[in-house]
């Protein structure tokens, strides 16, 4: 892509000329290609391009944006000047003016190099990935009645300027693969999905072991069907997998961190919280849960350097040892806040209002090795991925459905269990932590926010965690 | 127009059996707004153009982008200003990139046209296209509505909508259709977990009532003050329209064709079975008056029409599209999405209940307004749960007893349609954030399904 930088400083020069107190203009440019193995069938591969100009202004104290993909000089100023004049009017409903924390106005450019380039594989070899999934699945092909492979790759550009003298430049390769499978047994079926998003290029696949991931996690499906037994409900001791712990951080640490939903703005789509400005400095767990949300991590799905305002990306620690200790902010929340903003703007393309996004979001761990955590288990429960999970509006009612998962009796696993329910609050999952695992690993998801729904990766993780007593029993 | 017919001819001489352009201009408006205060105004201005190519089985979705940063393209209604030489030059990439792309062997093409079209009442107003600041309006009087009924703050969104499709296919379709759409969202809230939501949402003007949908999400929001925690259980449950909008939206997949291929329908070798109460009807509509999704044609440019999908508890048919109906030996029921069949407007039939009776019969149930966040445990077997947001309320020997919270609907999709007990006589469509594509329904009578919470 060349990138007219001309036109990006029109539009933010055109918004002043018009009337708005502050505005910003973001390019974002994405190539994509798709790839899809259905039941060992190709469906139709996807080559898509985008390109189009994000600009948000302030004006009287409200703020407008406009998307706009006819990259025409005389159609952007008018229609900038037509949000302009709706924000001008709908100002009368604001009781307080919107207001943008003060940043440092960083003039740079970022880069996530690819050591292997997208464009520098064939279309051939892409798909040959997933009929190699395929094949490898082939002896117990009639056994999984449903096979969903899907590969995406995209190489998104951006150019972000904005009245206060920033500008930034960025290139992001990243890669999505997502496989689901139906296992059936005697008419009895089980399913497992699995999203895999990294920033980087193809050499992301070549050093992941999905193929062999896929296969193993098959079988166990095979084996559950063919062996989990139902787990009566009592109050047991549960282990959970960095990927359980990962999507609870994301639900239940993350979301309800965002201080966009703290203050009621996402309140007729993606929710509210339980989390208030009060709870700050509040004990929500236990002294050994601290959970982060840390957009540099290197080739994480969800990694910028900058954010969608400009602003440097930092971790930010959102529960400091059992302790609420901080938001997620954009520089509207962090205004509204009295502090800066610690860089959570996120938009995914160039047509949504860059609102308060997680990028990855995990527990720090501990020091246990995974037998230390099971062997003083006298009766427990060992959940290793995930099936149907869901939260409530509040982030407060959890609900995550075991798929693998094992019994732990005298600190040994023991038989397969079928879909154990761990249905808890988030006050009682974040008490119940009294161990962690050394390491940290992380999954990958696709996170759902903002209106119209904006897509966002991300990562999130965390350690093996162990929780005492927790009331728990199969569907 | 001319754009898209010289990408369609040039592409079959080439050598490509099939090709799908597709040109939508659009100008979307929207206010969002919370705590009765408008939080962002956003003007969408957009033209895509969208082109599907099947060279030999081997199938590609694509796009033709803006070729370059500063060259222009002219305003809704026009074309865009792409060169032959631009499409020429696309043709040429992706024929290339098809020749070695395995070939899709099911596979059985787009429909064969010219066809005739009939036109569909209320899909087209004027009076949305110069709305101006009547739009902050409607916003403002809606909030005043819900407040008047007792809620103490507001969140939502009002969208304005108006588009163009031009369609040319190697099947012989040269068509257009225009569009308009008005749409409104809001959620209140009362005190702490007490609050309401109701949208409306409609075509054309005269049919769109935000001030009602504030109204009703007020009145919610008043009724369900000091919810206490509810119990699990199996209970009688209403869904309200939103609540049987959302379950009957996410079990959609099931419907299409594509998943039932997939292996991942629970609906998989049902059609001519009994999978629901007889007092279920549920039918897709292209052609709905006013319906939301309405249109002239499909994404392959086949007329619209209405399907039975379920009649009187029985599964008639999926949902296809040309190639899929090859594959199943049956008619295409226009519902291209050319890879993806998908519904138009999801309609429950209308029953002869009324909100007041379903709760008078009800010796121990519950009432729900809304849900989100609907997951399945499994797709092939329909098991999901679902969580209640807003007003919620414990029926007790046939009268609402008080607010309830805190229950999840954990059950299975096909033992909720066979425990359908009763549907109401009234109906709206519902289409919001969750719910994206228009359901019309009214309120929903189950008998005996599984009510959870958090244990601890």
């Amino acid at each position: 892509m060349t990138v007219d930088k001309d036109l990006i400083h029109f539009c933010v020069d055109s918004a002043l000329k018009s009337g708005a107190s502050y505005s910003e203009a973001r390019l974002v440019s994405t190539t994509e290609e798709g790839y899809i193995l259905k039941n060992g069938t190709p469906e139709s591969s996807v080559f898509a391009e985008s390109s189009g100009i994000g600009i948000r202004v302030i004006v009287d104290g409200a703020l407008g944006f406009l998307a706009i993909n006819k990259l025409d000089k005389k159609e952007i100023a008018s229609k900038v000047k037509e949000v302009i004049k709706i924000a001008k009017v709908s100002s009368r409903s604001l009781k307080v003016p919107i207001k943008l924390s003060k940043e440092k106005a960083y003039k740079d450019n970022w880069e996530v190099k690819a050591k292997i380039k997208f464009e520098d594989v064939s279309p051939e070899e892409k798909m040959k990935y997933l009929f190699d999934i395929e094949k490898n699945l082939s002896e117990i092909k009639n056994k999984l009645p449903s096979r969903f492979f899907q590969l995406a790759t995209a190489n998104t550009e951006k150019y972000y300027v904005n009245s206060d003298g920033a500008e930034i430049q960025a290139k992001l390769p990243q890669i999505f693969m997502y496989y689901s499978i139906i296992a059936m047994e005697n008419g009895d079926t089980e399913q497992r999905y699995y999203p895999l998003g990294e920033s980087g290029g193809w050499e992301i696949l070549e050093r992941r072991n999905l193929i062999g991931k896929i296969k193993e996690e098959t079988t166990a499906l095979l084996k559950i069907l063919k062996q989990a037994k139902k787990l009566p409900k009592e109050n047991i001791d549960v282990l959970l997998s960095p990927e359980l712990v990962g999507i609870a951080m994301h639900e239940s640490c993350g979301h309800p961190g965002e201080a966009d939903r703290s203050l009621g703005r996402e309140g007729a789509q993606a929710g509210e919280t339980y989390l208030t400005k009060e709870w700050l400095g509040k004990r929500i767990g236990s002294d050994v849960v601290t959970v982060v949300d840390d957009p540099t991590l290197e080739n994480s799905y969800g990694f910028y350097e900058y954010d969608d305002e400009g602003v440097k990306a930092q971790r930010r620690v959102l529960i400091k040892n059992g302790i609420i200790n901080d938001f997620l902010h954009n520089r509207w929340t962090a205004s509204v806040f009295g502090k800066k903003s610690n860089g959570a703007a996120r938009a995914g393309r160039f047509d949504r209002e860059p609102i308060v996004r997680m990028s990855t979001t995990f527990m720090l761990p501990g020091d246990f090795s995974f037998e230390e955590l099971i062997e003083d288990i006298k009766k427990g429960v060992f959940i290793k991925s995930y099936t149907e999970w869901n939260i409530d509006d509040k982030r407060w009612n959890a609900k995550y459905v075991g798929n693998e998962a094992y019994l732990i009796e005298n600190g040994e696993l023991k038989h397969l269990v079928r879909r154990p329910v761990l249905e808890i609050t988030t006050q009682s999952f974040y008490s119940s932590v009294d161990a962690l695992g050394k390491k940290v690993e992380f999954i990958s998801g696709t996170c759902g926010k903002n209106e119209p729904m904006d897509p966002a990766p991300v990562w999130m993780g965390g350690p093996f965690a162990r929780l005492r007593k927790i009331p728990i029993g199969s569907a | 127009m001319e754009i898209g017919k010289y990408i369609v001819d040039k592409a079959s001489k080439l050598g490509v059996d099939d090709a799908v352009v597709t040109i939508t201009p659009s100008l979307t408006k929207q206010i969002r707004f919370a705590n009765n205060e408008i939080t962002l105004s956003t003007i969408w201005d957009t033209i895509d153009v969208e082109v599907f190519l099947a060279y030999k089985k081997r199938l590609i979705s694509s796009n033709l982008n803006n070729p370059s940063m500063s060259e222009t393209f002219s305003s809704i209604g026009g074309g865009t200003n792409l060169t032959k030489d631009d499409v020429d030059k696309f043709l040429g990439r992706m024929i290339k990139i098809a020749k070695v792309l395995a070939p899709k062997e099911d596979y059985h093409g787009i429909a064969q046209g010219p066809f005739k079209y009939n036109s569909i009442k209320d899909l087209h107003d004027k009076k949305i296209e110069n709305l101006g600041e009547k739009t902050v309006d409607f916003v403002e009087d809606a909030i005043d509505a819900a407040m008047n009924e007792g809620a103490k703050r507001c969140a939502g969104v009002l969208y304005s909508n108006l588009w163009e499709e031009q369609k040319f296919t190697s099947g012989g379709v040269e068509a257009s259709d225009k569009g308009s759409s008005i749409n409104f969202s809001i959620r209140a809230f009362a005190e702490k977990d007490a609050s309401g939501h109701s949208v409306s949402v409609s075509r054309i003007l005269n049919r769109f009532d935000a001030k009602k949908a504030g109204a009703e999400a007020g009145a919610l929001a008043r009724q369900s003050l000091n919810p206490v925690l509810g119990e699990s259980g199996k209970y009688d449950v209403i869904f309200g329209p939103m609540v049987a909008a959302n379950l009957l939206y996410y079990m959609s997949y099931a419907f299409s064709a594509f998943e039932v291929d997939s292996g991942m329908s629970f609906l998989i070798d049902k059609v001519g079975k009994k999978v629901g109460n007889e007092k279920v009807t549920l039918v897709d509509d292209g052609r709905l008056a006013n319906g939301f999704e309405s249109g002239m044609f499909d994404q392959e440019g086949v007329p619209t029409q209405t399907t039975k999908i379920i009649e009187s508890g029985i599964l008639k048919t999926y949902l296809h599209n040309t190639s899929t109906a090859k594959k199943f030996k049956v008619k295409t029921t226009a519902n291209a999405g050319i890879i993806y069949p998908q519904p138009k407007n999801i309609i429950l039939e209308s029953g002869d209940s009324k909100l007041e009776e379903m709760i008078s019969e009800i010796k121990n149930g519950v009432y729900i307004t809304n849900v989100w966040y609907t997951r399945f445990a499994n797709y092939r077997t329909g098991d999901f749960s679902t969580i209640p947001r807003d007003a919620m309320f414990e029926i007790k020997n046939g009268k609402i007893a008080r607010p309830i919270k805190g229950l999840r609907l954990s059950d299975n999709m096909q033992h909720v349609l066979e425990s359908i007990h009763a549907i109401s006589k009234d109906s709206k469509t519902i289409q919001w954030w969750e719910v994206e594509i228009p359901v019309v329904t009214g309120h929903v009578l189950c008998k005996g399904l599984n009510m959870t919470k958090s244990a601890k």
